[in-house]
C-alpha cells in the first residue's frame, strides 16, 4: 500500500487552466475525499492520478515513485466510475476478471481473486448474471469488485453514489466505509460533490474550488474551523448563516453593527477586520429579550430529531435556526435570537479570523434562567 | 350504478359518432396530409397494384392492344435464361458488396472513432465524398480511370509490372460485374461508415477508460468489448446495405447498360430493357417486365422478412436492451 503525493499539479484544457497548482499529500491507508461544487476540478484531479488525463505541470507520486509518465495500468490504481462502466455483454465474474484475463493471469488465479472479491462484497449469488439483471447498487458493488481483484495500492472513486437513489446511496455509503475497514491499509481517494458523503466517509477532506485547494483537514476541523467563507458555507447542513457586519466602536472596545443597526461587542486581536459573522443553525438561541436580532418565522421544518425554523430578519435576510424537537413555533411569529454557540468571523476577503469572540453571547446562566 | 350502465350501453355509438366528429373537427390537419397521401398513392401504391395487373397482360405499354394472358408471363419468365441470369447476378452482386462494404466501413469507423486521430473529420469527408457525387459523374470518371487504353489505373498496373497487357475492367464479361461491385462499394462505403460510427457512439467512454486502467490493449478492447456491443447493429446495417445493393440501376445503366454481352445485367437493368429499351428491333413488353418486377419484389420481400426476424433475435440477445 502506498500514499499519494501531488506537488504543484496543474492542468490546462487549451487556454483554460482547470487545476491551478494543487499540493496534497495523502497518507498511506487514508480515506481522502475531494469535495467541491461541480466544475471545481475534483474529477479532473482524480483522473490525473489515474492517468486518464495528462498532467500539464507538477508531479504525481504514488508510493514514493513519480508516475506522471507511467501507463495508467501500471500505477497501482483502480477506479470506480459513477456510471459503473461495466461491460454489458459479460457476466459479473467475467466483468471482474476481464482485466486479469487480458493480461494473461492464470485462470485458477483469476477465479480465486474473483471469488475473494465476491465474498467481501457479498455478491456471490450474482456472479453469473449480466449487469442489466442487477440493481444500481449491485452494479456499483460489481464495479468495486472489479477494482478489488486488481489488488491496487490506491482505490479511486469518482462520484460512485451519484447514480443511486437516496436510500441506496446511504446504504452503499455505509458499505464503502466498511470496505475501507476490511481492506486494511488501502489508500482511498473519493470524489463527491455531496458534503454529507465527505463528512461521513473521510479521514481527511480536501475542499476544492476553481482548481484550487480551499482547505484540507479532518471533517470536524473543517466543520468547526473553516478557513474561509466558502468552506464555511459548503460544509455542514443546513448551510451556515452569514450576516454582514459593519465595523463600529463601542466606547473604545471593538464592535460591529448588524444590518439593522444593533451592536455586537467583540474581543480578540483581529476583531477590527471583521466583515462577516457566520453562525450555524445550532448557534442561534431563542431568547425572550436582549437578543442580537429578531425576525419573523417563515417556514418550520419538522425533522423529528430537530426543528429547523426559517426566519426573515428586518433587513430581509433568511436565517435558519435549530430548535429542540417539540418546540412550539408558528409561522408569522416574531422571534428574538442571541448567539448561543460557536461563532465564526471572516474578514472582507472571506478569510476566517481566529480568536475573535462576541461580547454579548448569551450566557449559560441566562439560558437556564 | 344505473348511471354507469347507461354510460356503458351508449359507449360504442358514442365512439362511432366521435370518430367521424373528430375527423371533421380536425379536418384542417387532415387537409395537410392530402398532398403527401396523393404523392404516396400515385408513385408507390398505384404502381405496385398496377404492375401486378400489367404482369397478367401482353402489352407494349403504349397503344390499346392489351391482351389478358393470366400467368403466361410468369411461366415464360421461369424459363427465360436472361431473367434467371439477371436474378442470379443481382444476388451475387449483393453477396459480394454487402459484406465487403460492411467490413471496410467498420474498419474505417473504428479508426475514425479514435478521438486522438486529429484529421478524423478530413478522412470522414474524404470517405463520404463519393456518396454525394452524382452517379453520372462517377460513371464518367470510372470509365476514364479504368480505361484499357490510357486509363491511369492500367498505367499503374502496367508500370508496376503486375500485368503484361492492359485489363479491360468494364469491357470484359468475366470482370465487369466485380468491377462494378468495387465501384459500388467505393461509392457507398461512406454511408455505412456513418451507421457504424453511430453504433460506436453507443459505447460509453468509461468502458474504454476502465479497460485502459485494467491494462487491456487497444485491439483487445476492440475485439472483446466494442465488437460484441455493436454486433446487434450489424443486422440492421446489413439489411439497409442489401436493399441499397439491389437498387444498383443508376450505376450500371450509366456505365455499362448491362453489357458487355449482358454480363452486368442485373434484375433492374433487365426489367428496364424489356419494358422500355428492347434491343434488336423487339417490341417493348411492359406486361412481361412487370411480371419480372413482381417476382423480384417478392424475392426481396422474403429476404427482408428473414432479416427482420434476425433483427428481432439480435435485439432479444442484445445485453444493452434490458
Amino acid at each position: 500500500m502506498a500514499g499519494v503525493k501531488l506537488t504543484d499539479i496543474r492542468k490546462k484544457f487549451g487556454a483554460v487552466e482547470v487545476i491551478r497548482g494543487v499540493d496534497i499529500e495523502i497518507r498511506e491507508g487514508e480515506f481522502c475525499v475531494f469535495v467541491g461544487p461541480s466544475g471545481c476540478g475534483k474529477s479532473t484531479l482524480l483522473r490525473m492520478i489515474a492517468g486518464l488525463e495528462d498532467i500539464t505541470a507538477g508531479s504525481v507520486e504514488i508510493g514514493g515513485h513519480r508516475v506522471n509518465d507511467i501507463d495508467p495500468s501500471e500505477r497501482g490504481t483502480a477506479m470506480v466510475f459513477q456510471t459503473y462502466a461495466l461491460y454489458p455483454h459479460m457476466t459479473v465474474s467475467q466483468n471482474m476478471g476481464f482485466g486479469l484475463r487480458m493480461n494473461g493471469v492464470p485462470k485458477a488465479e483469476i477465479a480465486k481473486r474473483v471469488a475473494e472479491a465476491a465474498r467481501i462484497l457479498q455478491i456471490e449469488p450474482l456472479l453469473d448474471r449480466k449487469p442489466r439483471q442487477l440493481s444500481g447498487g449491485q452494479r456499483q458493488r460489481v464495479a468495486i469488485g472489479r477494482a478489488i481483484v486488481r489488488d491496487p495500492q490506491v482505490f479511486l472513486f469518482d462520484e460512485p453514489l451519484s447514480n443511486l437513489d437516496a436510500e441506496l446511496r446511504v446504504a452503499t455509503r455505509l458499505e464503502i466505509a466498511k470496505l475501507h475497514g476490511q481492506l486494511q491499509g488501502s489508500t482511498m481517494i473519493y470524489v463527491t460533490h455531496d458534503q454529507v458523503e465527505a463528512m461521513t466517509l473521510a479521514d481527511r477532506i480536501v475542499v476544492l474550488r476553481d482548481g484550487r485547494v480551499e482547505q484540507m483537514g479532518e471533517p470536524m476541523e473543517l466543520y468547526e474551523r473553516p478557513a474561509n467563507l466558502f468552506v464555511a458555507g459548503f460544509i455542514g447542513s443546513p448551510k451556515m448563516n452569514f450576516i454582514k457586519l459593519r465595523a463600529a466602536s463601542n466606547g473604545g472596545q471593538p464592535a460591529a453593527e448588524l444590518p439593522d443597526g444593533s451592536r455586537l461587542t467583540l474581543s480578540g486581536a483581529e476583531a477590527d477586520s471583521v466583515a462577516t459573522l457566520g453562525v450555524r443553525a445550532d448557534g442561534l438561541k431563542h431568547v425572550d429579550r436582549d437578543g442580537v436580532f429578531t425576525g419573523e418565522v417563515t417556514v418550520v421544518e419538522q425533522l423529528g430529531d430537530a426543528v429547523f425554523v426559517y426566519v426573515r430578519t428586518s433587513w430581509d435576510q433568511e436565517i435558519v435556526a435549530r430548535f429542540e424537537p417539540g418546540a412550539k413555533v408558528r409561522v408569522g411569529e416574531r422571534i428574538s435570537f442571541a448567539l448561543g454557540g460557536r461563532t465564526h468571523f471572516f474578514d472582507a476577503d472571506g478569510r476566517g479570523l481566529t480568536g475573535v469572540t462576541p461580547g454579548n453571547t448569551i450566557s449559560e446562566a441566562r439560558l437556564s434562567a | 350504478m344505473s348511471a354507469t350502465e347507461l354510460h356503458i350501453s351508449h359507449a360504442p355509438a358514442a365512439t362511432r359518432q366521435g370518430l367521424a366528429a373528430r375527423i371533421w373537427k380536425s379536418r384542417i390537419d387532415y387537409l395537410f396530409l392530402v398532398p403527401g397521401l396523393l404523392i404516396f398513392g400515385a408513385f408507390i401504391v398505384w404502381p405496385l397494384i398496377a404492375s401486378e395487373y400489367y404482369s397478367l397482360l401482353t402489352w407494349t405499354g403504349f397503344g390499346a392492344a392489351k391482351k389478358f394472358v393470366g400467368l403466361q408471363n410468369y411461366r415464360e419468365l421461369l424459363q427465360d435464361e436472361f431473367f434467371l441470369n439477371a436474378f442470379k447476378r443481382s444476388f451475387l452482386f449483393t453477396l459480394a458488396t454487402v459484406p465487403l462494404q460492411m467490413f471496410i466501413s467498420l474498419v474505417f469507423a473504428i479508426l475514425l472513432n479514435n478521438k486522438l486521430l486529429k484529421l478524423s473529420t478530413l478522412f470522414r469527408t474524404m470517405i463520404f465524398l463519393p456518396v454525394v457525387t452524382p452517379v453520372a459523374v462517377i460513371a464518367i470518371v470510372i470509365a476514364l480511370m479504368l480505361s484499357p487504353f490510357n486509363g491511369p489505373i492500367n498505367g499503374l498496373l502496367l508500370d508496376a509490372g503486375l500485368f503484361e497487357r492492359a485489363v479491360d475492367f468494364l469491357g470484359s464479361p468475366q470482370l465487369v460485374l466485380w468491377t462494378l461491385a468495387g465501384v459500388f462499394v467505393w461509392k457507398w462505403t461512406g454511408v455505412t461508415l456513418i451507421y457504424w460510427l453511430a453504433a460506436l457512439q453507443t459505447v460509453p467512454d468509461e468502458l474504454y477508460e476502465a479497460a485502459k486502467l485494467d491494462g487491456v490493449r487497444t485491439w483487445q478492447v476492440t475485439v472483446f468489448v466494442v465488437l460484441p456491443i455493436i454486433a446487434p447493429f450489424a443486422v440492421v446495417i446489413g439489411l439497409i446495405s442489401a436493399i441499397a445493393a439491389l437498387n444498383v440501376f443508376p450505376l450500371i445503366q450509366s456505365t455499362t447498360q448491362g453489357g458487355p454481352f449482358f454480363a452486368s445485367e442485373v434484375m433492374e437493368v433487365f426489367i428496364f430493357r424489356i419494358a422500355f429499351a428492347p434491343s434488336g428491333g423487339m417490341v417493348p413488353q411492359l406486361g412481361y417486365a412487370s411480371a419480372a418486377g413482381v417476382l423480384f419484389g417478392l424475392a426481396v420481400m422474403i429476404l427482408t422478412i428473414f432479416q427482420i426476424v434476425a433483427v428481432r433475435r439480435a435485439r432479444r440477445k442484445d445485453p444493452a436492451n434490458g
